[in-house]
């Protein structure tokens, strides 16, 4: 498979953008998680080619971050906090209830696409613990009838 | 400049680090993850040692060393912390091996032979022979572990050919990723994620046979552990013994220790220790040696057909047989189509068998590509020189690579190459199709199938336009070589080739910056049907740059350099003396078969399409396994494969190579040279007493000045230019990839992996389409 033409407008904008950079595979990494939602396979190979490096190299970086996803991840990102602070406030409470709603564990996607699970280590909330993001946005002092209802909330709207 | 490590004074060179430094004067500071072949990496620092004048404790794998630098590696305080840094090593690696009591008695069975497929045990380790965290953590007396294991539970890797992976047993060292990317240029593996979760995977999860893999095998043999090991050789244990042979698959002849137990070679390694060619073993050398030598079908006893049966006799039987029969014939009736994997020793002695004994100087190579390319070399002078190195590869400031599939047919060629492009070589690629090297190369043409001639021709065109040329005026060639470039124009050649002009001009410019350039051409121009004439224009291209090396043919067969060099190739004896006889040359010989000009044949491999000798009266036949032939040949001769004998070799570009013995032939089958001479005298024939092959070897070169020491003439001028042909597309003749093969034999009919590989990657046909792979035996010559 390779890049259709708008993606390889896409990838060769952001090849210009980053080649007076220090170091540009971070950056262009962010750039296709963000477009994307995950690190393609033939798009990696595209930037790698381009760029003249291994393939071995980009991918190393994209596994080694949390931030890149290389399968593709739902349209919400919901990440979870188990840093120390959450967890001595529940937050494995809070993680259960959106599994249940959810119906998925840490790591998966929804069948509809909608939503991606995440546990993050400290998200820098301590003193508003537990906490999660999605996509984010912070959301604080949860309990686990509260985040469901954010979840639902995003349901109901739709996905939008 | 010096450096002293623990009191002792030793010698230091400019940009070495503390730990090139120590082992150069043998000096022992313990690794993990350094490795000779590979930059420093920093990542077990079990080689931290103590500096005057220096915080903490520098790795010295990475701290460069400075005169007068005083280190202290052996002592209470530094061993302490290694100590205690590997054993968080072993946290994760199962030990058990390790911290047991009865370790001290069980060195001694340790190397037995063992089935077991996951590790959790310490005799079930494929590295229980050789581990360098037991000499490691044996050196620095690490007897017991506080700290619990921790298993990390990781599903076995079994499922690509080759080789097995137990990631359980992997430390982090980095030196198979390393060895991947920056040594071999493939880059298949990459460290995956991150911290307790971090891996050696691949990319994307792809298994090896989908992803880049090319299975060289050098990510084993750069492994500290047991994570990795070859399927096909890893339960037989210790070795008893081993020599030091090389591998003849490829011409390149790499170095090869070969490891014999119960009487066969069970396993082949690289040789680490020479310098030449100990980065360049592939697939075909490293896992497919033993499974090919060692199949059940190999021929055991000589066979002469009596009464439409072939049946089994002593080998004097044979020898008189073939002896009387042959004599029925008249000399120019008798044909030699010569293997080109035999040793220089036995090519020598059939050229002697056929030219002085018999009489027939009907000699020749069985061989495609290399036969053309050498006859010709031959022809204009040049072979009998010193040819283009795989040094000179290394060190090229450009190459150019022309139609060719090396990464199959010379898997260790791109190693060089990669090493040449670290160096800053510039690597042009010029191919009519998909070449596997595209990610390693700074220039990349597409030409149209069929105008290969035309690229060269314009090429030419525009290195005339921008070098002087003066003294080549004077060649009787050159006012036809002239008038032939005058009739070419760039937009023809652009529209017949699709090279735009802007691409022959960055082409041609990048070729006029240096003289240390290389061209390589493979196999896939025999599609052309004049390939000389190909020949021909590359050889315009390196005289006008002025260039008297940089010609590489990437010949296939294991000997053919060899052979040719031995006295088996038409028209020239050893050596490339002129035969003042001609003889007919193999397609000659083919239609004087047809003809009954030709009637009995000596064949050494049986890879020649059946119909290219029906008709012949008499045919032997010697080879390993068997063929196609079988049904036509009326003696066949068991010989022995080149780990059961001992003779030289001549790789590609002319370096001669030591095969060694390792193992004993089956049966009663003989090393060529045996065979021949036993023909030899039952014709009568004189100079066939040899008491082994290294007698012959001493013949070659007191007699032939050619073989001795030195003896090879410097490269002679390329004086000729030969008139370019007219721009336009040549019509091509389809040929099936070349397949690696060993006297006759495609390497993967008998090794299951190899042909997996070489199908996901179409060099043959899948097995289920029989017709097809049917048609890709077919040798069509």
């Amino acid at each position: 498979m390779a890049p259709s033409t708008e993606e390889k407008q896409f990838l060769d904008k952001i090849l210009e953008e980053a080649s007076q950079l220090d170091s540009p595979v971070m950056f262009i990494l962010h750039k296709m998680q963000n477009e994307y939602r995950s690190i393609k396979e033939d798009h990696a190979e595209y930037i790698a080619r381009s760029m003249g490096k291994p393939l071995s190299e980009i991918y190393s970086a994209a596994t080694f971050y949390d931030e890149f996803k290389t399968s593709p991840t739902g349209k919400y990102v919901v990440k979870v906090c188990r840093g120390i602070v959450c967890h001595s406030r529940n937050s494995i409470q809070v993680l259960n209830a959106v599994r249940a709603r959810l119906d998925i564990d840490d790591g998966e996607t929804t069948k509809d696409g909608l939503f991606t699970l995440e546990e993050a280590s400290c998200i820098g909330q301590c003193d508003g613990g537990p906490a999660m993001i999605i996509n984010g946005t912070v959301f604080r002092d949860l309990d686990p009838d509260l985040a469901v209802s954010i979840i639902d909330r995003i349901i109901g709207s739709g996905g939008a | 400049m010096k450096i002293t490590i623990d009191g002792v004074e030793i010698p230091i060179k400019e940009g070495q680090t503390i730990l090139e430094a120590a082992r150069d004067s043998d000096i022992y500071i313990p690794t993990l993850c350094a490795h000779k072949e590979l930059p420093a990496f920093g990542a077990c620092r079990l080689c931290v040692v103590k500096v005057d004048k220096m915080r903490g404790f520098p790795p010295a794998c990475s701290t460069p060393a400075t005169d007068g630098m005083i280190v202290h590696s052996d002592e209470k305080e530094v061993r302490k912390l290694r100590r205690n840094i590997l054993r968080l090593i072993l946290i994760e690696h199962p030990h058990s091996c390790i911290v047991c009591s009865e370790r001290a008695d069980c060195e001694s069975i340790r190397g037995g032979p063992v089935k077991a497929g996951r590790i959790t045990g310490c005799s079930m380790c494929p590295n229980r022979e050789t581990c360098e965290i037991r000499e490691v953590s044996h050196y620095l007396g690490i007897s017991d572990m506080e700290i619990p294991m921790e298993y990390k539970g990781l599903p076995l890797e079994r499922y690509d050919p080759f080789f097995d992976r137990d990631y359980n047993l992997c430390i982090l060292c980095g030196r198979c990723v390393r060895m991947c990317q920056q040594i071999r240029g493939v880059g298949a593996i990459a460290f995956t994620k991150r911290s307790h979760n971090t891996k050696v995977g691949t990319i994307f999860g792809r298994t090896h046979l989908e992803g880049a893999c090319r299975f060289c095998g050098a990510c084993i043999d750069a492994c500290p552990t047991g994570a990795l090991s070859p399927k096909g050789s890893k339960w037989h244990g210790k070795a008893d013994s081993s020599v030091e042979s090389i591998c003849t698959f490829c011409s390149m002849n790499c170095a090869m220790v070969l490891e014999e137990k119960w009487g066969r070679v069970m396993a082949a390694i690289p040789d680490r220790n020479k310098e030449y060619s100990r980065a360049y073993a592939c697939v075909y050398g490293r896992f497919c040696i033993p499974a090919f030598l060692n199949d059940p079908n190999r021929l055991h006893y000589p066979l002469i057909r009596k009464g439409g049966r072939l049946s089994p006799v002593s080998w004097e039987e044979a020898f008189r047989y073939i002896g009387d029969s042959l004599k029925r014939f008249a000399p120019e009736e008798i044909g030699f189509l010569v293997s080109p994997y035999l040793t220089n020793e036995s090519a020598y002695l059939l050229n002697k068998l056929s030219r002085d004994v018999i009489g027939s100087h009907n000699i020749d190579m069985i061989s495609k590509f290399g036969r053309m390319v050498i006859q010709y070399l031959a022809e204009k002078g040049r072979a009998s020189s010193s040819w283009t190195t795989l040094e000179d590869v290394e060190k090229a400031d450009w190459i150019m690579l022309i139609n060719n599939d090396m990464v199959f047919t010379h898997p260790g060629m791109p190693v060089a190459i990669h090493k040449a492009r670290e160096n800053g070589a510039r690597i042009m690629i010029v191919d009519d199709s998909k070449n596997e090297l595209e990610v390693e190369s700074d220039m990349q043409v597409r030409i149209e199938p069929g105008s290969l001639r035309t690229f060269l021709a314009a090429l030419t065109k525009l290195l005339m336009n921008n070098i002087k040329v003066t003294e080549l005026e004077e060649l009787d060639s050159f006012i036809d070589f002239r008038r032939s470039l005058d009739g070419l124009k760039l937009i023809d050649a652009v529209r017949s080739t699709g090279v735009l002009e802007k691409q022959f001009s960055a082409i041609e410019g990048t070729m006029r910056t240096s003289k240390k350039g290389v061209i390589m051409v493979g196999s896939r121009i025999m599609e052309d049907p004049v390939p000389t004439q190909i020949l021909g224009e590359i050889n315009n291209v390196l005289t006008i740059l002025g260039m008297d090396r940089g010609f590489i043919p990437l010949l296939e067969e294991g000997n053919i350099r060899g052979i040719a060099d031995s006295g088996c190739i038409n028209g020239f004896r050893p050596g490339y003396v002129r035969d003042r006889t001609s003889g007919k040359d193999y397609l000659r010989m083919i239609t004087g078969i047809r003809r009954g000009d030709v009637q009995a044949l000596f064949i050494s491999e049986g890879s020649i399409p059946p119909e290219h000798i029906r008709g012949a009266k008499f045919i032997v036949l010697s080879e390993i396994y068997p063929t196609d032939l079988d049904s036509m040949a009326d003696v066949i001769l068991p010989s022995a494969v080149f780990s059961e004998e001992s003779g030289h070799y001549t790789s590609f570009d002319g370096r001669v190579w030591n095969l060694r013995k390792a193992a004993e032939p089956p049966g009663s089958a003989l090393p060529e040279w045996k065979i021949i001479s036993g023909i030899g005298k039952n014709l009568g024939g004189d100079g066939f007493e040899y008491g082994s092959s290294e007698d012959i070897w001493k013949e070659m070169e007191e007699n032939i000045d050619f073989f001795k020491k030195d003896g090879r003439p410097p490269v002679p001028e390329r004086k000729e230019l030969l008139s370019v042909s007219e721009p336009g597309s040549i019509h091509l003749s389809e040929q099936m990839p070349y397949v690696v093969r060993y006297r006759g034999t495609p390497i993967h009919e008998l090794v299951e992996d190899l042909r997996t590989y070489l199908e996901e990657n179409d060099r043959i046909p899948r097995e289920e389409d029989e017709s097809a792979v049917e048609e890709a035996q077919r040798e069509v010559v």
